[in-house]
């Protein structure tokens, strides 16, 4: 067999004082637990930073009364022509009753004395 | 403290067969069987007992911090993946160009009753350690590590050809550096 074939064997001759031992796993598990401590920090950094980020849109927001979800249906403004907006606004469900009070014949006779 | 670790995120893709089974060894006992052949590896490798240390200690970081997927009998080969790879990134560093490259040593550690016996084995040793690195590597993980051609190609994420053309020239090279010894 050549020497290269019992490189294990010659290895455990000339390496056999070279051994992982104790102290070496107390530094391992010392640098484990450091490294866990400092993964646990950032995660932490990170959730603080979004809470924060969070608390500033927010605050933005409610500065600016810009309301993020509406909390009422808007009313219907009703603007004539020349750009005057009436004294008080109507909504669409005051127009749609007054017209539902109008009759053909009011409607036809109202027509027929504004093309006199 | 680590002893109870379960080994979660995949990290060494390669999965023997479909029905390997996931590796339940803990920390203690990976270190207890793998620390010693990692730390010598590293140790070949870098002719420094304080880098090769820290190297080891690096890599048992990694099993512990990032908990990969092991498989049954995959386990060394992982951690020796990984200690090479460490190797390679301070072989890289101006450190060991320095360093090993500037005064290359290598001392050795017999123990106290393996001294007489150590001296025949010192040239084959040097020898070894005087390889390029790529060399280093095959020789280690074939003839002091006993992995085969395509173990040591998927370790090392080259063609089997590259591994089988690394270890012949190796050979020739040990062959040269002891001088017509028998190799």
């Amino acid at each position: 067999m050549s020497q290269l074939e019992k490189l294990s064997d010659v290895s455990e001759h000339v390496l056999s004082g070279l051994k992982a031992d104790s102290q070496l796993k107390h530094r391992i598990l010392l640098s484990a637990a450091k490294a866990s401590e400092k993964t646990g920090i950032r995660k932490g950094a990170v959730i603080a930073l979004c809470s924060l980020s969070l608390v500033v849109i927010l605050l933005c927001a409610w500065i600016t009364s810009a309301s993020i979800i509406p909390s009422q249906s808007p009313e219907l403004q009703v603007i004539p022509a020349g750009g005057r907006r009436n004294s008080s606004p109507v909504s669409l469900q005051q127009i749609i009753e007054k017209a539902s009070e109008v009759t053909p014949e009011a409607a036809k006779n109202a027509f027929e004395s504004e093309q006199k | 403290m680590f002893g109870t670790f379960s080994l979660v995120a995949e990290d060494y893709k390669t999965r023997p067969d479909e029905s390997a089974e996931t590796s339940g060894m803990t920390f203690d006992e990976l270190y207890e069987a793998y620390a010693t052949d990692v730390l010598r590896v590293a140790y070949y490798y870098l002719g420094d007992r304080q880098r090769a240390e820290d190297v080891t200690q690096d890599v048992f970081v990694k099993f512990l911090t990032t908990r990969p997927t092991l498989y049954n009998g995959r386990e060394k080969s992982w951690l020796l993946k990984v200690a090479l790879n460490k190797c390679r990134d301070l072989w890289r560093s101006s450190w060991i160009k320095k360093v090993v490259l500037g005064h290359p040593s290598f001392e050795l550690f017999p123990a106290d009753d393996e001294i007489g016996r150590a001296a025949d084995s010192i040239a084959l040793a040097e020898a070894i350690n005087s390889l390029p690195r790529e060399f280093k590597e095959v020789v280690l993980l074939h003839y002091y590590q006993g992995y085969g051609v395509s173990e040591i190609a998927e370790m090392l994420e080259v063609a089997e050809g590259t591994v089988s053309s690394r270890l012949s020239r190796a050979r020739a090279r040990i062959t040269k550096e002891m001088k017509g010894g028998h190799v």
